[in-house]
Order: structure tokens, then C-alpha cells, then sequence
């Protein structure tokens, strides 16, 4: 009987070590990802409550725990600068928490702690939502539910595994519910208030415009930037290029988007066919963006259609029109090759220009190519035998290069990366006369089998040069393939060629355990992207299309308030009478067999009567309804063997279980 | 019907007219080594059940006649200084006796009575210091006085415990009344009746008792009736755990009379009202009439 | 946590429903079903739905699918835990036996057996004002739940209505049940603390001369008992080393009391039906025959447990009303 009153509680301490236990379980995420020293000082404050339990001693005074309290705040303070935002409110929910453990002085406060636990798992999920953190959600839900459960048993305070057991029950029958819920729960795109500063910090894309150096260093990450499913089979390696920002716009050093005006925008499919002609098989793919913070979407070289909430420039960037701070999921047509379409740029164009600045070594080189060459395609050919035939390596860490980059590059250093070419190669073609921009994307990408899916990193980031042909338009040139053939074909080992100064290629498969490190890594991947794509980026878009699967397109807000409340009531109903409906409890499978013959007798009229023997039940069936009396006779006769002989026959219940199922 | 049982029953049936269903309590009692109080007025034949049964079963047979002035080693026995010998010579009562009917017991002090009642329980006669077996099989019928009369002593709840059973006789119906009349005297029947067990026999059926099959099924309706009897409100104290021992082993006397070897819910209700009738006391002066005194046992759902 | 948790209960809830609470006899069977049960959330329930609806919050804002699902999850185990909480009690089977006649200050004890078909766990029970009595009923047998009820006068106890309520398994949701029990037991005037020796209705000559002890008559041994006058021993026996014994001699008469209420000095009539009460609890230890008379009633002499019952009824209902 509880009859302490509430300031003598002092929590049992199997109880206490399982509130600890799920408090540590639940802050996890964080405690891992903060400073270390902090996550010492609090485990040493969770381990001091403990101990005080231990020895019988209540918990530390009002005074003691302020003090402690202003300590750990100011700790937090010092270690993060702020207090607002993610990671510092984060790091105060989980200190704050410790503090109530340590405080513990009532049953409510228990109550509050697990509360607070949950709290904490949603919170976790703001930083990550990986399919660990998943199962770690199962995992830490039970554990704090289970605690839960022994906190209200009035009788048990210890916990134990009927209590595991029974929140495990509950959890399970919160999984409809839970289905129910996550799907026909109305979406709103977009935040209902301004979310902090840091909410999405730390994403890494390409940016809108390029330095040298700034692919290289993007290079060096193995983050996913996205995935592809093609509805046909793959292109060939040769075609991988994933177009992203084009940049026209240059001082030399720094090259940018040139800006589009609002006129110019091509909002549609249709608008596209304005400025390309498409040429040879359409290739129709599905990409799933990683969050880059960054208004441009990549697409196979080159789009030819405009995504939902998308635009197209006239250089064939897709543009999103809000900044992509979600994992993004749409359609594209592309075309690998395209015939001419938009009239040529304007001789003033700026295509066309170069800074005045610009080494005179460039000019005297280029112009030299051109007075040279008897067509424009012969200059570009000349140029990529430059890079070739001369010393130029291809490496991730180029030298620093000065006021003059594309000079200093060029007849000094001679180490560059791909942007390092492509900016180089671009303004040599603007030299000689030819008019050129830079595409910025990625090269490339990992077939994944196990998902059949191309993943492109982060590491794959790329540039090259579009130069413009009076016969063929914008055609691609990649200066890079001149110094390095591989890169078209293979991934860049990221780590060696660090170390090496030159870049180094993964050779696929060389050994086997190498392959089926892969294979794990692709099949872990695989799971990853199904994760990602029916769990994580269910939102608005994917939840119209659920419905319109159903059968209910355009559901208004309302209509889905409605067809979840249609659904929930008798899922509900269900759920009740699962939990509500009468209990077969015996353990025993004959007594089971037998209710079954007394109910199907209740259908004939008779119904068994409290302490009536079954002998004395087939008597009065003799008498009252002798043509039920011979089947009835065969249960009875069985069940008494089976129940109160000695050592009934192996075969017995197997009898009774026929004879039941003869007695209609 | 168990082969050596049927004849002794048939035999019993043919001097005790229209009492079979006592009978075969009765035979029962005695096959699980309990002993039996007949509760009933004088003159339905107490007394000749219990010469009949001795008679048919080869029993020697004693008859005390209870009275107020009966004292313990009137039933006993007593040591006698015996001037030949120059010892006490124990002179054995008449409680040393294979079957003894102990008439209207209540007519005794509770002194005597408790003198007998010990001896039942145990087997044995502690006199002076010294302790003397009773003959086995020992079996004691009683029988009691209903009606409450002045100068009496019914038996204490705690003593009744001791019996196995009670039974009614009861009044026989017309027809037995009829032959019973008609017929030859029942003291001649007696007489002429030849044992129709032998000792052996008889210490056989005893021990076969015992190893008639009681399935954890049976077990748990047993538990239900006592759990019913403590629980629900109709009996100023429930059954005791020796009462669930009582109404196992009454009911394995029944079925080894029946012929089967094991037991089951029928037998237990067959034998309830005797085992437990004289344990069971209604709470309420107002409440159950002895008639369905155990009404609400009987309605007790079988596991 | 039970003893801290605020409890929502609506006393006035069956009044403004308009249904009266089933009644339970004593040797009856009450199942309780959905018609009398009923449902709130307590405070901790009330608690939990702010911090789903936080969650949500923080779902929608951050658009993040997991904390949907944390949230849909959490939701559902609240659903879970009501329909837990209601099924506690929906289908339990009640009997009430009555309490035996108590003395006025100690505790009536109303027994009752509580059945289910299945494990149940985290019940009370509890009457207006008294400590909840926590129980569980366990799979395959009922449970015994004694409801201890406090008497403060004599006369006929009624338990009236009692409570069965449970917050088990999360204490989310307070669900419960009245019952009122029919049952009543009578509780007898406390004995007064002093006594005084009851007065001797005279000796008599009992109808076979073999009732009490006296000295003149000869009846037989028994053994020795502390306290016992040293000129009633066997020494003979005692020299035959069969230990002490002593000679019991019976009485040709008998002592017989008669109580009665008119010939008491007390002008107050409780504390003359306590003295009467002490002295029929005395008469009963010493294994003596008495009688009781008050005005209107007559208990007639005799002895035994029935005796001492009967005695102590007339006691307790003098002049109470049914």
C-alpha cells in the first residue's frame, strides 16, 4: 500500500537505476555529440544520486542544487556562446533533465523525467533522423515506457518483466494507430515560425559560384549529394554528368551565375523546347536531392523538363524556387545530346568577355591557337593537347594561387584540380574568340545494384567548359578528361590522394574482400535511400500521391481531417475490442475444445449450468435433445478421458478436437 | 461395480432395505479408513447398519451405549491388580473391537466423548503410561441424537472434524418399509450372513484407495469448493484443509466402489453433502436451511 | 505514485448521468460492465497530451517525419493505455461476503472476492473517505479484497457505496466504478473496562445432575494445571511416577446467571448495555450458563458460541431500528 507521504518517497533503488539507465538511453544522441567534458560532469552528477541512494541519503538540498544548476548553465553557456538554437537548447534539455534526477524527491517527478525523455528523443531527431536513430527510437521508447508502467504499479515498485512486457503490448498496439496517423496526417509545407539560425547549418553542396580550390575541398567530403533512379537502365559512365550552376560571370579569379530575368525564365516543359532540340533517347530519372541550402537542382546533362516548383534558366540550370532545405525527390527528362536551339550569343555577350586584367600570356597563347587552327573545333582540340602533352598534374591539393590565378596556373604551378582546368580552359576559349562558360555538377556517381541506383557524393563534384559551336550550340568539353581519362570511369580515392599530392582512383574490386566491403556498404546504402524515401521525405507531395493511390485525388485539408477520422473510429473500435474482447484463460487445450462444444450447445438451446458435471450434461441432453445425444456423447466421453484419466492416450486430444468439429 | 465389492453390497442391500445410496457411503467411509456419525432418530436402523456391516465385512463387533455416567475407561479399558500374578493386568474396552458402534454419543460428557475421539484419530489407546494399538481396520460408527435435548452434549465443530462423514438414514420409503415388515427379522439375517471378505481382502481394497488417479483437474475443483466455502459469505468459516483431504479420499472410496480407477467431478458432488455437510455451518440463523445448506457449493463452476 | 496522483473523481457523476450505482448482495455475483464503468484523465493524462501536442508542434514546424512518428507512437500508446485502464475493470466479477459481527471500535472486515479472465493488476477499492485497499487478481483464481470499515457505534453497519477504481497501466486515465453494497452486520456495545462480577441468578439443580464442578462427587482425573489447589492432587498416582494428576469432582448444581438491564445501578443506558456486554463476554470465557433480559427481549439461559452470539445481537440492535 502506498501510504508514504510524498516528501518521505524515496525511489526504490531497482526503480532508480532503471530511470538512469533510460535517462541515459534517451539523451544519448546528445551526450555523444557534445563535449566530452560535459557529458562526464553530468554522468558524475547522475552517478552521485545514485550513490546517495545507495547509502539511504535524501537528495541534495534546494541551496546544493541551484548552485549546481547555475553551474552547469554557465558550463553550457561557455561551451556553446549562446543559449538559443539547436545544439545549446538541446545541451540545457538534456543537463536539465540530470538536474531532476538529482533532485527526485517525489513520484511526480519521476512522472516528469519520463516525459522529459521522450521530449528528449524528439528533440535527437532535429539533428539526425538516420535509420540508427530509428531503432534507437524503438529501443529507448520501450525502455522509458516500461519505467513508465513500473511507476504506476501501485504494488510492484520494482520494475520487472511483466512491465516490459506490458509496454511492449501497449507500443505494438500503437502501431496502427501510428500508420494511420503518419500517413493521413495533413502536411503543411513549411515552418509555422522562424526556426533558429543553426536549424541548417552544416550542409554541404556546391555553392552558386566557384574560386579555385572550392570543388577540391568539396571533393574531400563522402556525404551523399543525391541519388538517382533511372527508369531505364543507367548511361553509360561517359554521360554521368550531373549539370548544376553555370557560371558565365568572371573577374579572373572568381566565377558566378549570371543573373536571369524574370522573363526569361522557362516555368514550364513546354517553355524548354524553346531553347534546346532535343536529339536521340530521352533518359527519364528520378532524383532524390540530399538538403544543400542552395537554390539549384541537379540533373543529368541537360534537362529538358521543369520539375513542380521548379523553373529552367535559358543556360538549362533547374532552379528551385524556395531554397532546398529538405531532401528533395523529383522527376527529370534529359537529353545527353542536343542539337541547336537558341540563337548564338551576341558579340558583346558576356560569354564572350574576359577581364582586362588577364595575363597576357593567356591572350599570346590562346590568340596563337586560333590564327593556328582552320576551325573553331580544332582550337578546342589544340587546347586539350596542351593540357595533355604539357607537365599539368591533376591533384586535390593544388598551391595557392595569386592575383592572377588562370596565368599562375597555367605557365607556373600547373596542379589543379577541375576547376582549376575548366577555368582555365574557359577563359583560353573567351581568348581565342570563342564564346564559353563553366558548368559546375558532379561526374559520375556509384551504381548501387542492391537498390539499382546511382548514388553521387559529395566527392564526385565536378567542373567543366560548354563552348559554343555555330553548328552544334553549347557543346561540352571536359579539360580534365585531357590530364586524367580515369576520372570519367572511376571514383576519386579521397584519403590517398590527399597524400599523395596526385589524384588517385578507386580501382573497382581488386580484391574480394574489397567487393564485399562494397557490397555491404551499397546493400546498407540501399536501405538507407528506402528509409529516406518512404519515412523520411513522406510530406506533402508523397501523401497526395498515397491518397490519389487510394483513389482520393486533390484531397482537400478538410476532406483528410475527414478521411482520418472515417479511418481512425474504426480502427479504434478494432483496437477496443481486441483489448476489450473476452479471454479464452484456460491453459489447458481440451478445456478450450470443450468451451467451444458448450457454446455450439447454446446454439441447440442448452446451456451448461454453474457446477453441472459434463456426465450430468449429457444426461439432460438424453433427455432433452436425444439426437444431439450421441455426438455429444463422443465430446464428453473424450474430454472426461482427457481431463481425469491417469495417462490419457497420445492421440486424445486430437479425438476431441474431431469430435468438437463433428458436433455442429 | 469392483468385483470383490458387489457381492458384500448385495448382501448388505438384502438386510438394510431402501437405503442404498447410505450404503454405499457407508461402504465407502470405511474403505478410506474415516469413520461415520449417523445422525437420525432411534429406530431407522442404525444400529443394524452397523452389524450388518460387521457381519458382512467379518468384523468383530462392539456396541457402547453412550450415557451421561460413561467415564473414559468404561470405554478404554482398566488395569486390574490381579493378586495371582501379583501385577495390573489390563482388562481392554470395549473400544478394542474391529467395528464399534459408539450409540448416542452426545449422551456422554465431552470428557468421554474426547476419550473415544482421541482414540480414533490415532489408532491407538495411551493408558497409564503405556500405549496400545487398536485392531486394524478400526472403524467407529456414532451415532447421534438430532434433537437437542436437555442434558446433552452434542459434539463440538472441532470434533466433528474427526468424522468422515455424516449421514442421514432417514425413513425408509413404502415399499422397504413393506418387506421389512413382511419379512424375515433382520437380527436372524444377521446371524445367518457369512463373511464375505477376509481380512487380506479387505486391506487390499484399503490400500488400492489410495492409488485411484485424482488429475490436477480434479484437484483444482477440489480447491474451487474450498475456496467457495471460505469466500462466499454463506458459512460462518470455511472448509479446512483436513475437510479437502476428507473429500479427496471419500470420493476415491466411491470410485474404487464404482470400479474405476480414477476420479471425477460427479464423485466429488456424490459425496460433498456427507463429507461436508457436519463442517459447514450456515452464518446467518436466518440464512440456509440445512436442506440447501450446500447449494451454493454445488453451483461452484468445475475447472 | 497512487498516494500523490490528484484524484479526479466526480462524485456527482452518477446523479447527473441519472443512473444509480448496481448493488451487490451479500452471496450475490455483480459483473461489471461498460454501463457502469467510467473514464477521465487524471492530471498526468492532461500532462501528456501537452507534451504530444509540443511534439506535433515541433513536427510541423521542422517538418521532421520522425518526430511525427515519436508523436503518432506516443499518441497511440495513450489510446492503448485507456482502453487498458477501462478493461481493468470492465468484466470483473464481484461477491461480497458479509463481516462477521464486530465490537464497537475495532474494524468490520467486508470481504470481497474480485474474478477476472485474465490478470489484472493495479486495482483499489476504497469507501467514502478510507485508504484505497490496492490489489491485483491473479489469472486462474479471485482475489480477496477486505475492506476494513471503521464502527464508532453499535448497532447495524452498512458498508453503503464503495469505490473500485484503477489508474494502472500508465496512470493516464483514472477509471472507475461505485457499487453500493447491500450487506449489513451488527456491531455490539464495546464492553465497559471495569465490570464487577455479574450477579448469580442462584444455583440450581440441573435436569442429570452432571453439569459443573463442584466438590462432592467424585468424576475422575486430569491432568495438572498451574493454579490448581495442591489438596486435589493424586500424590498416590504422583508416587507411581504417572505424573501429577488431579482429582476432578462434579457438582450436583449448577451456577446460572441472568443478566439484566433494569437491575443495573447506571442511569446511562450505554454504559449499562457495555458493562452487560463485558459480562457476557466473561460468562462465555468461564464456560458458564447465562441468560440476558433487557426491556422487550429475553435471551433464555444457556452457553456456547450460539449463546454468546445471540447475547451480544440483542446487545448491539436494543433499541435500533432495522
Amino acid at each position: 500500500m502506498a501510504t508514504a507521504r510524498p516528501a518521505d518517497w524515496q525511489p526504490p533503488r531497482g526503480l532508480l537505476l532503471a530511470l538512469a539507465a533510460s535517462l541515459i538511453l534517451a539523451g544519448l544522441p546528445q551526450l555523444l555529440r557534445q563535449p566530452a567534458v560535459l557529458t562526464l560532469l553530468w554522468l558524475v552528477l547522475l552517478g552521485w544520486r545514485l550513490a546517495l541512494a545507495w547509502q539511504g541519503r535524501p537528495s541534495p538540498s534546494t541551496w546544493l542544487r541551484l548552485l549546481l544548476t547555475a553551474a552547469g548553465v554557465g558550463l553550457i553557456l561557455v561551451e556553446y556562446g549562446a543559449f538559443f538554437g539547436r545544439e545549446p537548447g538541446s545541451a540545457l534539455l538534456v543537463f536539465l533533465s540530470i538536474m531532476k534526477f538529482v533532485e527526485l524527491r517525489r513520484p511526480r517527478d519521476a512522472q516528469l523525467l519520463i516525459f522529459l525523455g521522450y521530449f528528449m528523443l524528439g528533440v535527437a531527431f532535429l539533428f539526425s533522423q538516420s535509420l540508427w536513430l530509428g531503432a534507437w527510437l524503438v529501443l529507448a521508447v520501450w525502455a522509458l515506457t516500461s519505467v513508465w508502467v513500473t511507476l504506476s504499479d501501485p504494488r510492484r515498485p520494482l520494475p520487472t518483466r511483466r512491465h516490459a512486457r506490458l509496454a511492449g503490448r501497449l507500443l505494438l498496439g500503437a502501431v496502427p494507430l501510428l500508420l494511420l496517423l503518419f500517413l493521413l496526417f495533413p502536411r503543411i509545407p513549411g515552418p509555422l515560425w522562424s526556426l533558429p539560425g543553426d536549424a541548417h547549418s552544416g550542409v554541404t553542396g556546391l555553392s552558386d559560384s566557384m574560386e579555385p580550390g572550392r570543388i577540391s575541398e568539396l571533393a574531400g567530403s563522402e556525404a551523399v549529394a543525391f541519388r538517382v533512379q533511372f527508369d531505364g537502365p543507367p548511361p553509360p559512365p561517359a554521360q554521368r554528368y550531373w549539370r548544376g550552376p553555370v557560371l558565365a560571370l568572371t573577374d579572373g579569379r572568381r566565377w558566378e551565375v549570371r543573373p536571369v530575368r524574370a522573363g526569361q525564365r522557362l516555368t514550364s516543359t513546354a517553355h524548354a523546347g524553346r531553347v534546346l532540340e532535343p536529339r536521340g533517347e530521352p533518359v527519364r530519372q528520378t532524383l532524390t536531392l540530399e538538403p544543400h541550402n542552395q537554390v539549384h537542382l541537379l540533373a543529368l546533362d541537360r534537362p529538358a523538363s521543369v520539375p513542380d516548383g521548379a523553373w529552367l534558366r535559358p543556360d538549362l540550370q533547374l532552379i528551385s524556387e524556395a531554397r532546398v532545405r529538405l531532401r528533395q525527390r523529383y522527376q527529370v527528362v534529359s537529353y545527353p545530346r542536343v542539337g541547336v536551339a537558341a540563337s548564338a550569343p551576341g558579340r558583346r555577350d558576356i560569354t564572350r568577355g574576359y577581364p582586362a586584367d588577364l595575363d597576357p600570356r593567356v591572350l599570346a597563347l590562346a590568340r596563337g591557337w586560333r590564327a593556328a587552327a582552320d576551325s573553331p573545333q580544332a582550337v578546342i582540340d589544340q587546347a586539350l593537347r596542351h593540357f595533355n602533352q604539357e607537365n599539368f598534374i591533376y591533384t586535390l591539393t593544388p598551391p595557392r594561387l595569386g592575383a592572377n590565378p588562370v596565368g599562375e596556373f597555367l605557365f607556373e604551378t600547373r596542379r589543379g584540380f577541375c576547376e582549376h582546368y575548366a577555368a582555365a580552359f574557359t577563359l583560353l576559349m573567351r581568348a581565342a574568340g570563342l564564346p564559353a562558360r563553366v558548368v559546375t555538377g558532379y561526374l559520375g556517381g556509384e551504381y548501387n545494384a542492391a537498390g539499382d541506383y546511382l548514388i553521387v557524393r559529395q566527392s564526385d563534384a565536378h567542373a567543366w567548359a560548354e563552348v559554343w559551336l555555330a553548328e552544334e550550340g553549347w557543346v561540352r568539353v571536359d579539360p580534365t578528361t585531357a590530364i586524367a581519362p580515369e576520372r570519367i570511369e572511376s571514383r576519386i580515392e579521397v584519403g590517398a590522394s590527399r597524400d599523395s599530392g596526385a589524384v588517385r582512383f578507386w580501382a573497382d574490386g581488386t580484391r574480394g574482400w574489397q567487393r564485399a566491403l562494397q557490397q555491404m556498404r551499397q546493400t546498407w546504402d540501399a536501405f538507407n535511400h528506402r528509409w529516406n524515401q518512404w519515412v523520411l521525405d513522406y510530406g506533402p507531395e508523397r501523401q497526395r500521391d498515397f491518397l490519389s493511390a487510394l483513389g482520393l485525388p486533390d484531397v482537400s485539408w478538410r476532406g483528410l481531417g475527414l478521411t482520418l477520422l472515417l479511418l481512425l473510429i474504426p480502427l479504434l473500435a478494432l483496437l477496443a475490442w481486441w483489448i476489450l474482447r473476452p479471454r479464452e484463460t484456460a491453459r489447458d487445450p481440451a478445456v478450450r475444445l470443450y468451451r467451444t462444444f458448450c457454446r455450439r450447445l447454446h446454439r441447440h438451446g442448452i446451456r451448461p449450468q454453474p457446477g453441472e458435471t459434463p456426465r450430468q450434461l449429457l444426461l439432460r441432453i438424453r433427455q432433452t435433445r436425444p439426437a444431439l445425444a450421441p455426438a455429444a456423447g463422443r465430446v464428453i466421453q473424450r474430454y472426461q478421458l482427457l481431463r481425469y484419466r491417469r495417462r490419457p492416450p497420445r492421440d486424445a486430444l486430437e479425438a476431441l478436437r474431431r469430435a468438437v468439429r463433428a458436433f455442429r | 461395480m469392483h468385483p470383490f465389492i458387489a457381492p458384500v453390497f448385495s448382501a448388505l442391500n438384502g438386510i438394510i432395505l431402501g437405503k442404498e445410496q447410505s450404503l454405499r457411503l457407508a461402504l465407502a467411509c470405511l474403505l478410506a479408513r474415516g469413520h461415520l456419525l449417523v445422525e437420525d432418530l432411534p429406530g431407522v436402523g442404525k444400529t443394524t447398519l452397523a452389524h450388518a456391516l460387521a457381519a458382512v465385512l467379518g468384523l468383530d463387533y462392539q456396541r457402547i451405549q453412550f450415557t451421561s455416567d460413561l467415564l473414559p475407561a468404561d470405554i478404554l479399558g482398566i488395569s486390574i491388580f490381579d493378586r495371582e500374578s501379583g501385577r495390573f493386568r489390563f482388562h481392554p474396552g470395549p473400544v478394542f473391537a474391529q467395528l464399534v458402534l459408539a450409540d448416542e454419543i452426545n449422551r456422554a460428557t465431552p470428557k468421554t466423548q474426547s476419550a473415544l475421539l482421541e482414540a480414533m484419530e490415532e489408532g491407538q489407546v495411551t493408558l497409564e503410561g503405556t500405549t496400545r494399538a487398536l485392531p486394524e481396520p478400526f472403524f467407529v460408527i456414532a451415532t447421534q441424537n438430532p434433537t437437542y435435548q436437555i442434558g446433552t452434549f452434542p459434539l463440538p465443530e472441532s470434533q466433528l472434524d474427526r468424522f468422515l462423514m455424516r449421514l442421514h438414514l432417514g425413513y425408509p420409503d413404502t415399499a422397504a418399509e413393506r418387506e421389512l415388515l413382511a419379512g424375515v427379522s433382520r437380527r436372524e439375517l444377521i446371524r445367518d450372513q457369512a463373511p464375505l471378505l477376509d481380512p487380506q481382502q479387505l486391506a487390499e481394497l484399503q490400500a488400492a484407495v489410495a492409488r485411484i488417479h485424482a488429475s490436477p483437474a480434479l484437484l483444482d475443483y477440489i480447491q474451487a469448493l474450498l475456496a467457495a466455502s471460505r469466500d462466499s459469505g454463506h458459512y460462518r468459516s470455511g472448509l479446512s484443509p483436513r475437510a479437502g483431504l476428507a473429500l479427496l479420499q471419500a470420493a476415491r472410496a466411491w470410485v474404487l466402489i464404482d470400479g474405476r480407477d480414477h476420479v471425477l467431478p460427479d464423485d466429488i458432488q456424490a459425496v460433498l453433502a456427507a463429507v461436508v455437510g457436519h463442517r459447514l455451518q450456515p452464518r446467518d440463523a436466518d440464512g440456509l436451511a440445512p436442506e440447501t445448506l450446500l447449494e451454493p457449493l454445488l453451483a461452484v463452476e468445475i475447472p | 505514485m497512487p498516494s500523490t496522483l490528484p484524484q479526479p473523481t466526480l462524485p456527482t457523476t452518477q446523479r447527473l448521468l441519472g443512473r444509480q450505482p448496481p448493488s451487490l448482495a451479500v452471496g450475490d455475483r455483480l459483473e461489471l460492465s461498460r454501463r457502469n464503468i467510467f473514464i477521465l484523465p487524471t492530471a498526468t493524462g492532461l500532462g501528456f497530451a501537452l507534451l504530444l501536442l509540443l511534439l506535433l508542434l515541433g513536427a510541423i514546424n521542422y517538418n521532421n517525419n520522425l518526430v511525427f512518428a515519436l508523436t503518432f507512437l506516443l499518441a497511440g500508446v495513450g489510446v492503448m493505455a485507456m482502453l487498458q485502464t477501462w478493461r481493468n475493470l470492465a468484466g470483473l466479477r464481484l461477491e461480497l461476503a458479509t463481516a462477521a459481527p464486530v465490537q464497537c471500535g475495532q474494524p468490520a472486515r467486508f470481504t470481497l472476492s474480485v474474478r477476472a479472465d485474465g490478470m489484472r493488476t493495479g486495482l483499489a477499492l476504497d469507501s467514502d473517505g478510507g485508504a484505497p485497499v490496492w490489489f491485483d487478481v491473479p489469472a486462474e483464481a479471485p482475489a480477496r479484497v477486505h475492506l476494513d470499515l471503521p464502527t464508532r457505534h453499535r448497532g447495524w453497519l452498512r458498508p453503503g457505496r464503495i469505490r473500485l477504481f484503477t489508474r494502472y497501466p500508465l496512470g493516464l486515465f483514472h477509471c472507475w466504478t461505485h457499487v453500493s453494497l447491500s450487506a449489513r452486520t451488527w456491531v455490539w456495545p464495546a464492553p465497559a473496562d471495569t465490570g464487577g462480577t455479574p450477579p448469580q441468578a442462584g444455583r440450581r439443580p440441573s435436569e442429570d445432575g452432571t453439569q459443573g464442578r463442584g466438590q462432592d462427587d467424585f468424576r475422575g482425573f486430569r491432568t495438572y494445571h498451574p493454579g490448581d489447589s495442591l489438596r486435589l492432587v493424586d500424590w498416590k498416582a504422583y508416587a507411581r511416577e504417572q505424573g501429577l494428576q488431579v482429582k476432578e469432582f462434579g457438582g450436583d448444581r449448577s451456577v446460572e446467571y441472568w443478566l439484566d438491564f433494569s437491575a443495573l445501578a447506571e442511569p446511562d443506558t450505554e454504559a449499562r448495555l457495555r458493562r452487560l456486554a463485558r459480562w457476557v463476554l466473561e460468562l462465555e470465557r468461564d464456560q458458564q450458563r447465562y441468560g440476558l433480559r433487557l426491556p422487550g427481549t429475553e435471551v433464555p439461559l444457556g452457553r456456547g458460541p450460539d449463546q454468546r452470539e445471540r447475547c451480544l445481537q440483542a446487545l448491539a440492535l436494543f433499541g435500533v431500528r432495522d
